[in-house]
């Protein structure tokens, strides 16, 4: 405290000192309004919580664990990997051509054996004398064309069903018209049956593929299949062996980049990775099919820079702090791809297209192809499809995209 | 849950998350990091550079846990060094203008009416709409605490410059409140 003395102070000190005047209108409401807003923020807002992005803690983990490869099997994209391989699954389960219709009861056929089974699908099917039918290589045709004599009218033949409902529906009559003559149609269910029943035998088989000896008689390991396949495509094979395979390995040539605090980083361009995986195939037809699958690809370790950048503007899952970060690319997808045969049967060349999943919470890529399949035997070939992949978003800021050569052996299976 | 028990469960979190337990890791950033995002929508325009600011602010809290002392409250620990990020965000990318206009005398005390009605999102929408400059120091002193001679060491701005700025914020609040609620002034 000051100690000089002023007589100006001291008039002054003595008169307003300890002098009291009331305020004007107003300035407590503003003091107690002002007070009452701080306070009404402060309750409302100090201990509010609100929902955090799922790539915030994405991006923590990738920053403190950079060698981490957690693999989030709930994460969204194996909820949609698994939503499509569903999805897929119920679509070939409906579009199965070996579910039969309803008539006689095929599966109750003992079946042909398999080797029985192809000598049937190379021969040419010739009807016996009590089906009448042209041998014009198409018993499907011929049978449209040529409706049998033998059956009563009363009781056409419905030709506007397909080719293995007919088939069915000769079986059946077949069963019918001889149920009054030989009682053992009526459990038609063993080789024996088959071979006892000479108007079914006739009408399955060639007389040149099965001997008249039941005993001796290859035991018919389906006999189903045989009806629905050589009745739908006899030169099929993509019908009759409809499921296959694959196992994958693919070099890759890497086109990976990465961006962080506006620099470009692609030190591991053109080094070569690589990709292995497995693929379960389902052929729609003879052109079109489906695969699905998992595959593993190793695509290096890059060196991102961080650290405090004034033009860091981004919304990065890398954090901006720290020191320069290393990040494997080792991922794990699930690849969905449609495959499109071109043209050529031992010899094929296709084009495919898809997508790749992630499961390993990083980025999900499309990729296209064309490719050659040698066909070795009907179940055994292999495969060479050059394959680009683009990512189609970042992890975490990262592109892999590559350029692979798939190779693959694969095994076509009923 | 007592607080002994939490600065229990809290100091084993903290241990694990120094021997870089991943699982304390994550349980450390799920405990907390709904509040500390909260506190990053005040600081930031949007949810997108609130979000920058969480997974800056929370590395820098695992980075820096060792000098942590299990003394003081480790959510007050960990608000300043999101708040600190949140205000490093702004200066060295956003950037805050300091807007240093007359403040408006003639709005009308409508607060005293408030009940605890207005929902929390009102005010956080209300409180992102202003320029950075009255919305960092509104939300250093109001909702954090902080006073003007922190704020002014924090901001490296002048005393009279922070509370000019807080005075100009509480203006313009207390003016939208009373455009959003003045048909309702019992609403809030």
């Amino acid at each position: 405290m000051h100690t000089d003395q002023n007589p100006i102070d001291d008039l002054f000190r003595n008169k307003l000192g300890d002098q009291e005047t009331t305020p004007p209108l107003g300035v407590w409401e503003e003091v107690r309004a002002q007070v009452q807003l701080d306070q009404v923020f402060h309750q409302k807002l100090y201990t509010h919580e609100k929902a955090v992005p799922k790539r915030v803690w994405k991006g923590i983990r990738a920053s403190l664990h950079p060698s981490a490869h957690k693999i989030y099997f709930l994460s969204s994209y194996f909820q949609y990997a698994a939503a499509a391989v569903l999805i897929l699954a119920i679509g070939l389960w409906w579009l199965n051509p070996t579910n039969e219709p309803s008539g006689i009861k095929l599966a109750n056929l003992k079946p042909l054996s398999l080797a029985f089974q192809a000598q049937m699908k190379s021969s040419q099917y010739t009807s016996s004398e009590k089906v009448t039918q042209e041998n014009t290589g198409n018993p499907w045709y011929s049978s449209r064309n040529n409706p049998r004599t033998d059956v009563p009218t009363e009781s056409p033949v419905s030709y506007s069903s397909s080719p293995k409902q007919f088939f069915s529906t000769e079986i059946q009559r077949e069963l019918s018209s001889n149920s009054t003559e030989n009682e053992s149609t009526e459990n038609f269910d063993s080789a024996s049956d088959v071979s006892k029943n000479p108007t079914l035998k006739n009408l399955l088989f060639d007389s040149k593929l099965i001997t008249q000896d039941s005993k001796s008689e290859a035991i018919p390991s389906s006999t189903q299949p045989y009806l629905s396949s050589t009745a739908n495509s006899r030169n099929n094979n993509n019908k009759t062996l409809p499921w296959t395979v694959s196992s994958l390995f693919s070099p890759d040539v890497n086109f990976a980049s990465a961006r962080n605090l506006g620099n470009e980083i692609n030190n591991q361009q053109g080094k070569i990775q690589y990709t292995a995986g497995i693929r379960l195939g389902y052929s729609l037809n003879e052109r079109w099919t489906i695969q699905s699958g998992v595959q593993y690809a190793d695509q290096g370790t890059m060196q991102i820079p961080r650290g405090e950048q004034d033009n860091y503007t981004g919304t990065s899952s890398f954090s901006r702090l720290g020191p320069p970060m290393e990040v494997k690319a080792q991922i794990i997808d699930v690849p969905v791809v449609v495959r499109y045969r071109i043209l050529g049967d031992k010899l094929r060349w296709y084009v495919n297209s898809g997508f790749n999943a992630n499961l390993t919470g990083g980025a999900s890529s499309i990729l296209f192809g064309t490719g050659t399949e040698f066909r070795a035997n009907p179940k055994i070939s292999v495969s060479i499809e050059p394959t680009l992949r683009r990512t189609i978003e970042t992890m975490p800021n990262l592109k892999p995209n590559t350029l692979g050569i798939f190779t693959g052996i694969n095994y076509k299976f009923q | 849950m007592q607080a002994q028990d939490i600065r229990l469960e809290e100091s084993v979190l903290v241990d694990g998350c120094l021997k870089g337990d991943s699982r304390s890791q994550e349980g450390l950033y799920k405990r907390y990091s709904k509040l500390m995002y909260s506190v990053c929508c005040r600081y930031a325009r949007d949810k997108d550079i609130a979000a920058d600011i969480l997974q800056d602010g929370f590395i820098r809290v695992f980075h820096s846990l060792e000098s942590f002392r299990k003394e003081g409250s480790l959510e007050g620990w960990i608000r300043r060094i999101i708040v600190n990020t949140a205000l490093e965000y702004h200066r060295k990318n956003a950037g805050i203008t300091w807007i240093e206009e007359p403040e408006d005398k003639d709005f009308a005390p409508v607060v005293e009416e408030a009940n605890g009605s207005l929902e929390a999102e009102d005010l956080m929408k209300l409180i992102q709409n202003l320029s950075p400059g009255y919305r960092m120091v509104f939300n250093l002193y109001a909702i954090e605490g902080y006073n003007h001679r922190e704020i002014a060491e924090m901001l490296h701005i002048s005393e009279g410059t922070s509370k000019s700025q807080l005075a100009r914020a509480r203006s313009l609040l207390q003016q939208q409140v009373e455009i959003l609620f003045g048909e309702k002034p019992h609403a809030y």
